[in-house]
C-alpha cells in the first residue's frame, strides 16, 4: 500500500499516519488486556493487595492474550495471502 | 296390609378397617376409593400402551447408547487436545473427501455423515480437517488429478510458491508441508468416493505435467463431425459463398483464440515409475438409501443409529491414533486400463444391470464396502442409454435450428413475429451449446461408468508401496500425548 505513492513526501506522510495508527492499536490492545484480565481475575475486593493467585492469573491472562493475538494474526495473514495469490 | 318385619335383619358387624385405610379414611378421599382393587386397563389400552412403550423405549435406548458410545470415544482421545502448542504452530490436519452418492440429489450426504459421526472425535482430539464435497459424480476425481499434477509440478521445480505465501511467518517450504501432510491423512467417505479417489490418483500419476484443456480436445473431435458444415445451397451465388466461408473459419478461429492459454513450455515428462508415499487413507463405510421402497429399512436404520456411531467413532479413533498399515491387495490384481481415456471418454457400454450374484471378489482393501453397491438404483444403470437417446434427439433437431440461424443471419428470409420476440440462437450460440452438452454428456457417462457396480476400483502397481490405510488399533493401545515441538 505504501509504495503506490511514489512521491517521497507522500510516503513520509503515509509512514507517519501508519505509525500513529499502530500506536493507537497498541494502546487499544493494552486497554483491552487490562479490562479483560481485571474482570476475569480480580473479583475479591476484601483486600487492597493483589494476592499471589490473582498475580498468577494476570500473568497467564496477558500471555494467553498475546499468543492468541499472534495466532489470529498468522491465520489472517495466511488467508490474505491465499486471496492475493488466487 | 303390608307386614313390616318387626325385627329388621341385623346389620352385619361393621367391617374391620385395617392398615393404611385407618389413616386415610379421615383425609377426605371418597371412601369408595379406599376399597378399590388395582385393575389392569382394558385389552385395547394394553395393546396401545405396549406398542408405544416398546417403540419409544427402543428409540430412547438407541439414542442413549449413541451418546454413551460417542462419549466413550471422546473421553479416550480428549487428552490429546490438552497438549500445548506454540502460537505459530499448526495442529495435525486431514483432508476429507465426500463424493456424491449416485442417485442422490443432495451431494452433501457423505459429508453430513462425516460431520455427525466422525467429526466429534476429531474435534475432541484437536485434529484439524478440510472438507471437500463432490457436487456431481466425477468432481472428486478431477480435483484429485489436478492436485496431483500441481504437486508433481511443484516437486519437479517447474512451479513455485507465490511470493505472498513465502513472506508469511507461518510459511512452510514444500518438504515441511509434505512431512506435515504425511502425518495427517485422507478420509474417504463411502465406496464411490474411494473409486473416484483412486481414479483421480491414477490419472494424475499417469498423465503429463501440462494442463490439458478438455475443451480444446473436445472441440477438435467435434470439428470432425459434419453437423456444422456448410450446406451446398443452389440459391447461394458463388461469390457470396466465398464471402461466407471466411465467416465460417473466422468464427471457429475466434472461438479457439478465446480458449488459448499462455504457452506452456513444460517439457513432456514421462510419468514416474514409482510414486512417493501418500498420506494414509481412512476408509469410512457409508451408505445412503434412496427410494420409496427403502423407507421401511430407513425407518429401521433410524432406530439403530448406534451402529453408525460405533463405526464412525472407530474409524475416527484409528485415525487419531495414527495406526496405519500398508494397503493389502493381492499381488495378482491387474492394473486397470489407461485412465486418461477413461476420465473423459464416452464408453457407451450397454446398460448393464447389476449382477445379482456377483462372484465373491477377493481384492483385499479394494473391496472396501463392496456390499453397499447393490443399493444403487437400477434406473442409474440406464444413464448411458438415456444420454444416447438425448444425443440422438438433439442431433436430429440441430440441422433445422442451424438452417434457421444461418438463414436469418444471411438475411435470406424475413424475421417472423415470433422470432422477433424470442430470437432463436445464432450459429455461434448453437456451437457453444453443442460443446457444452457434449461435455456434460461425456463427463456424466464417464463418471457413472467409473462408479457403477460392475467397475472395479482403479489400481496401479505403483500404489502398492505408496498407499497406507488406517486400521483398527489393538485394544490395549491408548493415545499417548505426542510431544509437539
Amino acid at each position: 500500500m505504501d509504495f503506490s505513492n511514489f512521491n517521497s513526501a507522500e510516503q513520509a506522510h503515509m509512514t507517519k499516519i501508519i505509525e500513529k495508527k499502530q500506536m493507537q492499536d497498541f494502546l487499544k490492545m493494552y486497554a483491552n488486556i487490562v479490562e479483560k484480565c481485571f474482570t476475569t481475575c480480580c473479583n475479591d475486593f476484601t483486600s487492597k493487595a493483589l494476592s499471589s493467585k490473582e498475580d498468577a492469573c494476570v500473568a497467564n491472562c496477558t500471555e494467553k492474550w498475546l499468543k492468541h493475538s499472534e495466532r489470529v494474526g498468522a491465520r489472517f495473514a495466511e488467508f490474505n495471502a491465499e486471496q492475493a495469490s488466487q | 296390609m303390608v307386614v313390616h318385619n318387626v325385627e329388621p335383619t341385623p346389620k352385619p358387624p361393621p367391617a374391620r378397617v385395617s392398615g393404611v385405610k385407618t389413616v386415610l379414611r379421615y383425609t377426605g378421599i371418597p371412601p369408595s376409593w379406599l376399597d378399590k382393587r388395582p385393575k389392569l386397563p382394558s385389552r385395547n389400552w394394553l395393546i396401545f400402551l405396549t406398542a408405544s412403550a416398546t417403540i419409544l423405549g427402543y428409540g430412547v435406548y438407541d439414542r442413549r447408547e449413541c451418546k454413551r458410545i460417542q462419549d466413550e470415544y471422546i473421553e479416550k482421545v480428549q487428552s490429546l487436545s490438552e497438549d500445548p502448542l506454540n502460537p505459530l504452530d499448526v495442529s495435525r490436519k486431514v483432508t476429507v473427501y465426500g463424493a456424491k452418492w449416485p442417485g442422490d440429489e443432495d451431494h452433501q450426504q457423505a459429508l453430513k455423515y462425516f460431520r455427525k459421526y466422525v467429526k466429534p472425535i476429531l474435534v475432541a482430539a484437536a485434529v484439524d480437517f478440510d472438507m471437500y464435497s463432490g457436487k456431481k459424480l466425477g468432481d472428486i476425481a478431477t480435483r484429485i488429478a489436478e492436485d496431483v499434477r500441481l504437486r508433481r509440478r511443484l516437486d519437479a521445480g517447474i512451479d513455485e510458491d507465490p511470493i505472498q505465501k513465502k513472506v508469511l511467518p507461518t510459511y512452510m517450504d514444500p518438504e515441511e508441508r509434505r512431512k506435515r501432510e504425511l502425518e495427517g491423512g485422507i478420509v474417504l467417505i463411502g465406496r464411490p468416493t474411494f473409486k473416484e479417489f483412486m481414479a483421480g490418483l491414477k490419472k494424475g500419476w499417469s498423465s503429463g505435467l501440462q494442463k490439458v484443456d478438455g475443451e480444446e480436445i473436445l472441440a477438435q473431435e467435434l470439428e470432425d463431425d459434419h453437423y456444422f458444415d456448410e450446406v451446398d445451397d443452389d440459391m447461394l451465388a458463388p461469390a457470396s459463398k466465398l464471402s461466407y466461408s471466411p465467416i465460417f473459419t473466422m468464427s471457429s478461429q475466434a472461438l479457439q483464440q478465446k480458449r488459448a492459454t499462455p504457452e506452456d513450455t513444460t517439457p513432456d515428462v514421462a510419468p514416474p515409475q514409482s510414486i512417493p508415499q501418500l498420506p494414509p487413507l481412512l476408509l469410512v463405510p457409508f451408505s445412503n438409501r434412496i427410494g420409496f421402497t427403502q423407507i421401511p429399512i430407513m425407518i429401521w436404520e433410524w432406530f439403530n443409529k448406534r451402529r453408525l456411531v460405533q463405526s464412525g467413532a472407530e474409524a475416527a479413533y484409528s485415525l487419531v491414533l495414527a495406526n496405519s498399515r500398508p494397503i493389502s491387495v493381492p499381488s495378482g490384481v491387474p492394473s486397470t486400463s489407461e485412465p486418461s481415456e477413461q476420465l473423459l471418454s464416452d464408453s457407451t457400454s450397454s446398460a448393464e444391470h447389476p449382477t445379482e450374484a456377483s462372484p465373491p471378489s477377493d481384492l483385499g482393501d479394494l473391496d472396501f464396502d463392496l456390499d453397499k453397491e447393490r443399493l444403487f438404483k437400477k434406473s442409474l444403470y440406464k444413464i448411458p442409454e438415456e444420454v444416447e437417446q438425448a444425443r440422438k434427439e438433439y442431433y436430429e433437431k440441430l440441422p433445422a435450428r442451424l438452417a434457421t440461424a444461418r438463414a436469418l443471419a444471411r438475411g435470406t428470409r424475413e424475421w417472423t413475429k415470433d422470432e422477433v420476440e424470442n430470437p432463436p440462437p445464432t450459429e455461434v450460440e448453437l456451437r457453444a451449446e453443442r460443446m457444452k452438452r457434449e461435455q456434460e454428456w461425456r463427463f456424466n457417462v464417464a463418471s457413472w461408468n467409473r462408479v457403477k457396480g460392475d467397475t472395479p476400483v482403479e489400481w496401479d502397481e505403483r500404489f502398492r508401496d505408496a498407499l497406507r490405510v488406517f486400521s483398527k488399533p489393538p485394544s490395549d493401545a491408548s493415545p499417548a500425548p505426542s510431544s509437539e515441538q
